[in-house]
C-alpha cells in the first residue's frame, strides 16, 4: 500500500463509544487501522477531535467538532487526509461540508477519505459527513484491502477489476499451495501493491 | 416516609442555574441542546439513587396506579418527572404524572398515574425496566393534571399526538409513536454526545427554549438523558418536522458564509465568527431565562440522611405564564429540576406549530 504524506483525523467524540453491546468497538476499530496506514505511510500526523487525556489509549469523550480539525490537518499540506468518523457532527451539523466547500472555493483540493466504522441505525448504511468526501465502510484492518478494490472499481473500474481478477487468482493459488506455485505468488503479491493516493486523485 | 403539604413560594432561574455554567451547544437540525456543568464538583450531589438502577416498578395495584420502590440501601431517589413504562408485556403502560422523592428502601404509591395503551388489559409485573420520559408535547398537560384523578385522562391528548404525527390507528396508543419512528428516535442518541461531567442541559428546537433539565451529579444525568433525548425531546422534534416541514432549514449554516473568502486564514475567521455568534446566543438564551421567576407549590418533602448530614427534600411544583415543571431542593438547593414550556404559548410566538395548518 503506497500512502504518502497523510494527516490522520481521528473522531474521538462519545458516539465513537458505540453501543453498550460493543463499547468502544468504533474506536477500537478506528485506531486499529489507523496504526496500519501510520506504518504504511512516508509521514503522518495524527490529530484528533478533541485533545486526548491519553493518546495512547484515546477514550471518547464529549461531542464532535470536524470541520476546525480538517483546516488544522489541511495546513499541514498532507498528500491525502484519512478521517475515521462515525458521521455524527454536533458542533454543530453541517460544519465540516461547509469547511470542505470553503476549501474548494480557495483551490485546495486534498483528497479526503473518510473511513466510517458504524453503519447509521436510521439508514443501515455509513453516513457521510460531506458529498465531497468519499465515504467507505470500515470493519478492520484485514478487510482494507477488499475496501480498496472496491474504491478502485468505482473510482477506475477497468483497473479495478484488473486489480480483483488478480486478487482472486493469489487467494487461489494461496489455498492450493501446489509446489511450483511460490514464484507466482510472490509476483502477483507485487502486483497487488495498492497506491491509495493515485487512486484517489 | 413522606408528608404532603402546600406552601406556595417564588423560584427564579437564576436559582435553579446558581453554581453551575453552560457549555458549548450542540445543533443537529432543528434541535439544539445547552449542556449544563456544575462551577465546582463540590456542588454536585453524589447521594442520591440512580433511577436506572435502583428504581423498581414494585406493583400496578390497578389501573392508574403505579407503586415505585427506591432499592438503594442509603440514598434517596429522585424519579424523573413523567417517567413511564412501556414493555413488551401484554399489559397495560403506565406514566406517573409528576416527579418524586422516594427514601432509601422505602415505596411511594402514585395514585394519580396515566394509562398510556388505551385497549390493552393487564398489569404489568414487578421488575426493572427501561424507563421514558413523556413526549414534550404532552408533559405540560400531564402537570397540569398530576393531582386529578382518572387512568384515562391523557388518552384524548396521547390521540391528539398520534394523529399530529401521522399515525391513523384511532386508540390512545403511546407505543405506536415509539414502533413508528423507533430508528429516528435512536439517530438522536447518537447525535447529542454527552460531555464529560455534564449535569444538565437547555433545550431548544426551533430556535425556542423548549426544556430546562438539571440531575444532581453526571452519572444520574447519564441515567436520564437517552429518555429525555429519546422520548422527550426527540419526539417532539419529530412532530414539529412533521407538522411544519418549513422549519427543516432553520438554523442550516448557509453556503453564503464562505462567498468571500480568499484563504485559509479567511475560512478560519468564519468559523471563529461562526462559533462566537453561537456563544453570544447561548449566553443571551441563558440571560433572558435567568430573570423569571416561577410561583412553586411544595408537593412532597421529607427529611433524609444525605452523606453524613439529615437533609430536608422537597419535591415542588413550579409554574409561570410560559413554563411548568418540577425541582427537587435539598436543604433550598435544586438539585434536580425537569421544567418545560408550553407548546402554545411557543406557537404562538415563531414557528412552533400546535397542529397542521
Amino acid at each position: 500500500m503506497k500512502l504518502g504524506n497523510i494527516a490522520i483525523i481521528i473522531d474521538n467524540s462519545l458516539s465513537m463509544a458505540g453501543s453498550k453491546n460493543q463499547k468502544n468497538d468504533p474506536i477500537a476499530r478506528s485506531l486499529a487501522v489507523a496504526k496500519v496506514f501510520q506504518q504504511a505511510s512516508n509521514r503522518c500526523t495524527t490529530l484528533y477531535t478533541s485533545e486526548p487525556t491519553d493518546v495512547e489509549l484515546p477514550l471518547p469523550s464529549g461531542s464532535t467538532t470536524i470541520g476546525e480539525v480538517i483546516v488544522k490537518a489541511v495546513r499541514l499540506k498532507p498528500d491525502m487526509i484519512l478521517l475515521f468518523s462515525d458521521g455524527y457532527e454536533n458542533r454543530p451539523e453541517g460544519l465540516t461540508n461547509l469547511v470542505l466547500k470553503g476549501l474548494e472555493k480557495i483551490g485546495i483540493r486534498i483528497p479526503i477519505l473518510h473511513f466510517n466504522p458504524c453503519y447509521a441505525v436510521e439508514t443501515s448504511q455509513v453516513k457521510q459527513l460531506s458529498q465531497k468526501t468519499l465515504t467507505l465502510p470500515l470493519s478492520d484492518a484485514n478487510h482494507l484491502q477488499g475496501t480498496f478494490i472496491r474504491l478502485m472499481i468505482e473510482k477506475k473500474e477497468k483497473q479495478g477489476l484488473n486489480y480483483l481478477k488478480q486478487y482472486l487468482m493469489l487467494a487461489g493459488r494461496r489455498w492450493w499451495a501446489l509446489p511450483g506455485m511460490e514464484q507466482d505468488i510472490k509476483q502477483l503479491e507485487k502486483n497487488l501493491t495498492i497506491d491509495v493516493k493515485e487512486m484517489v486523485q | 416516609m413522606s408528608i404532603f403539604k402546600k406552601t406556595k413560594q417564588v423560584i427564579s432561574f437564576e436559582e435553579i442555574l446558581k453554581g453551575k455554567k453552560a457549555g458549548k451547544s450542540q445543533k443537529v437540525g432543528i434541535m439544539e441542546v445547552i449542556p449544563i456543568f456544575y462551577q465546582s464538583k463540590d456542588l454536585m450531589n453524589f447521594h442520591i439513587a440512580l433511577p436506572g438502577e435502583s428504581m423498581l416498578l414494585k406493583k400496578i395495584p390497578k389501573y392508574g396506579e403505579v407503586v415505585l420502590e427506591n432499592e438503594d440501601e442509603q440514598d434517596l431517589l429522585i424519579v424523573p418527572v413523567h417517567t413511564g413504562f412501556i414493555t413488551p408485556h401484554q399489559a397495560q403502560d403506565h406514566a406517573i404524572a409528576k416527579g418524586g422523592i422516594i427514601t432509601a428502601k422505602t415505596s411511594f404509591h402514585y395514585k394519580n398515574a396515566f394509562c398510556i395503551q388505551q385497549t390493552q388489559g393487564g398489569y404489568i409485573p414487578p421488575g426493572h425496566y427501561d424507563f421514558i420520559i413523556l413526549p414534550y408535547s404532552l408533559r405540560h398537560k400531564a402537570i397540569k393534571m398530576k393531582d386529578k384523578s382518572g387512568y384515562s385522562r391523557l388518552w384524548k391528548d396521547i390521540s391528539q399526538f398520534n394523529r399530529e404525527v401521522g399515525i391513523k390507528k384511532g386508540t390512545a396508543h403511546l407505543e405506536y409513536f415509539y414502533q413508528t419512528f423507533s430508528d429516528e428516535l435512536e439517530e438522536f442518541i447518537a447525535q447529542f454526545e454527552i460531555e464529560p461531567d455534564q449535569v444538565g442541559a437547555i433545550i431548544l428546537i426551533a430556535n425556542q427554549v423548549v426544556g430546562i433539565e438539571l440531575a444532581p451529579n453526571p452519572d444520574y444525568w447519564k441515567n436520564v438523558w437517552e429518555p429525555l433525548i429519546r422520548s422527550c425531546y426527540g419526539a417532539e422534534t419529530i412532530r414539529q418536522l412533521l407538522l411544519n416541514p418549513d422549519v427543516r432549514g432553520e438554523g442550516k449554516l448557509s453556503p453564503e458564509e464562505i462567498e468571500n473568502i480568499s484563504s485559509i486564514d479567511d475560512l478560519e475567521t468564519v468559523i471563529a465568527k461562526l462559533k462566537n455568534a453561537n456563544q453570544a446566543k447561548v449566553e443571551e438564551i441563558i440571560e433572558n431565562l435567568l430573570d423569571k421567576k416561577m410561583h412553586a407549590e411544595v408537593d412532597i418533602t421529607t427529611t433524609h440522611q444525605s452523606g453524613s448530614t439529615d437533609s430536608q427534600f422537597e419535591l415542588l411544583t413550579l409554574e409561570d405564564e410560559i413554563y411548568k415543571g418540577q425541582v427537587v431542593q435539598e436543604d433550598g438547593v435544586v438539585v434536580y429540576a425537569s421544567i418545560t414550556a408550553d407548546p402554545k404559548k411557543l406557537a404562538a410566538k415563531s414557528k412552533f406549530r400546535m397542529q397542521k395548518s
